[in-house]
């Protein structure tokens, strides 16, 4: 059988997204999806999902969602705090980067988003509406996801009707899932040259830091001013941008676009960030100090291959296991996995 | 000269390059971006370009994003430049459109603003604004956003000193040489004199929900207030109310 959660409390900022929707942009619609897919194919990874499952996407502070009928799934991926309150009045600890069932009256909660940007995936999905192709909440123009809008109290998420199946294994990954860290690697252009020497050197020997003015359009850092080559150059007709792309206006402050972005602009755009990288900017609250570095589109081809190798390999660690007590009492004696009873945190 | 006699190939990182023909607003730059873009979209469905996800015309440029997966970025962009090279502008405009226009006062807010800054009659610009056909030269700012042009130069008024930070849907705008319907509530420095009872865009259109795509024509015919309330109601048919408006290829 499938599930219906219920909404007890929306928290904030949290949207449905999946891989983003495409074909549209000539119309300009944003793109939206998922600012780091990468994270949002873990989540799916734990619950059995392909890749590109819608997730919710938590950003500030994760919503507290009650099983109202049938069983569902999920998994959280990312740094968030979260709790399980079974039916029964016992409530524990839930683990990120474990799966774990819950029966109608259970409800989980979640709190804190640690670093920016958290996943919950729901095993089989959830029923919704796909608008333009995709299910992915633009919330400006209110399409997508659940109405268009951010998670709120009431609101109901119901599940697919594939159902799973009660007896599957849970799954766990033994470490987290890490971004590469290092500088931010962009490629110059489409307007570097519009920015003088002084300032296409300062994109990379500088130290940025964002500011708190962000959100899934984009992140705005604070730094030295990147001047123009002169100040007609701060002005473009404006054209075609994309999620990454550095657009920097008349006062030298850059702005990194992310998912929702627009689908044309006037500024001036100095570099763009390589799609390997992107997925960080998710995770940089206000006064995450970090430095550019300019690479080719040989190295940004590279580096995609290298962050997909790392996430095959992290996907590839996977381990069934059998949850602290609470759950499935038949696996665990058919397998015998006593080391699972440890997990009691 | 708005255009340039070589294209200039310009990356967006890895998932998307510009084509730039020209540096400025110019009808024959933009009726080549749209030449480009339907070249583009033909390599597409003729399955020799592979990895595109979104071909984006706009006023000088046309942006070409990709899957960095599915694309050799270095060989797309070497595809592109060839293509631009080649192009043309399309013999005629994709489609036009005649729209209905009320500029009742409650519509129109700053009707009085252009009628200053111009020294015309109400009437006058009124009848300035629909002697001409406007081009779509692009799509953008949000949803279903079209950015059109030109507008009779006597028109050519500068943005609102203090913009609005709510401009009513289907609000008519002009600004400088150019046009706008607002599609959504949202803030804009454009001098609203008039409405357009559409909608701009409109979701259950589902392969294209925006009204006009970049290259259409627009022209614009006055309404009354009460035509305009009449116009505006739900319908039951959008597809067919939209399909009303489109007056075909222009000659």
């Amino acid at each position: 059988m499938s599930f219906t959660f219920e909404v007890l409390a929306g928290g904030l900022g949290n949207t449905l997204q999946d891989a983003g929707r495409f074909g549209f942009r000539h119309q300009g619609m944003p793109v939206s999806g998922f600012l780091d897919a990468p994270l949002a194919h873990c989540a799916n990874a734990l619950v059995g999902n392909p890749a590109d499952t819608t997730c919710l996407e938590m950003r500030l502070l994760g919503p507290t969602l009650q099983v109202t009928s049938g069983f569902a799934r999920v998994a959280i991926a990312g740094d968030a705090v979260a709790s399980v309150q079974r039916a029964s009045g016992v409530t524990q600890a839930l683990a990120n980067w474990h799966s774990v069932t819950l029966r109608e009256g259970d409800t989980l909660t979640v709190g804190a988003i640690k670093n920016g940007c958290a996943y919950i995936s729901f095993a089989g999905g959830l029923a919704l509406t796909s608008a333009m192709g995709s299910e992915s909440t633009y919330v400006r123009v209110g399409v997508g996801g659940l109405n268009g809008r951010a998670l709120a109290a009431g609101d109901r998420l119901p599940g697919r009707a594939r159902a799973i199946s009660p007896d599957a294994h849970e799954l766990r990954a033994p470490e987290p899932f890490c971004h590469k860290g290092g500088p931010i690697r962009v490629m110059l252009g489409p307007q570097a040259d519009h920015f003088s020497p002084d300032a296409r050197r300062a994109l990379t020997t500088s130290t940025w830091t964002t500011t708190p003015e962000q959100d899934r359009m984009g992140v705005r850092l604070a730094g030295v001013a990147l001047e123009h080559q002169t100040r007609a150059h701060a002005d473009i007709v404006s054209d075609g941008i994309a999620p990454g792309t550095i657009q920097v206006p008349g006062n030298g402050q850059p702005i990194v676009l992310l998912a929702d972005c627009h689908t044309v602009g006037g500024y001036p755009k100095i570099a763009t960030v390589i799609s390997a990288d992107l997925p960080r900017l998710a995770h940089m609250p206000a006064g995450t100090a970090f430095q550019f570095e300019v690479v080719s589109g040989d190295t940004a081809c590279m580096a995609l291959g290298e962050a997909d190798a790392a996430l095959q390999a992290w996907l590839g660690r996977l381990q069934r296991y059998a949850p602290s007590g609470f759950l499935d009492e038949q696996a665990l004696y058919a397998e015998n996995l006593v080391s699972g009873m440890c997990r009691a945190e | 000269m708005a255009g340039y006699l070589e294209p200039k190939l310009l990356p967006m990182g890895d998932t998307a390059w510009t084509i730039e023909l020209g540096d400025a607003i110019d009808i024959d730059v933009n009726a080549r971006c749209m030449g480009l873009a339907a070249a583009v979209h033909a390599e597409v469905d003729a399955g020799t370009l592979s990895g595109v996800r979104d071909v984006v015309p706009t006023f000088r440029s046309v942006t070409v994003h990709f899957d960095p997966r599915l694309a050799v970025g270095a060989h797309l962009g070497t595809l592109l430049l060839a293509l631009a090279r080649d192009v043309s502008a399309p013999a005629t405009a994709k489609r036009s459109w005649r729209l209905p226009a009320c500029f009742d006062a409650r519509l129109a807010p700053d009707l009085p603003v252009v009628t200053a800054q111009t020294g015309l009659s109400e009437a006058a610009v009124i009848a300035q604004f629909l002697s001409t056909s406007l081009r779509v030269y692009a799509m953008g700012f949000m949803p279903g956003f079209a950015y059109m042009a030109s507008i009779p130069e006597v028109l050519a008024c500068p943005r609102l000193s203090t913009p609005r930070t709510q401009v009513p849907p289907k609000s008519l705008a002009i600004a400088g040489r150019m046009a706008a319907i607002y599609p959504w509530v949202s803030p804009g420095g454009w001098n609203l004199i008039g409405a357009v009872p559409l909608p701009t865009f409109d979701l259950s259109h589902s392969a294209a929900p925006a009204l006009f795509e970049a290259g259409d024509v627009v022209s614009f015919y006055a309404i009354d207030w009460e035509e305009y309330a009449h116009l505006e109601r739900p319908v039951a048919d959008p597809v067919a109310f939209r399909a009303q408006f489109l007056s075909g290829l222009p000659e």
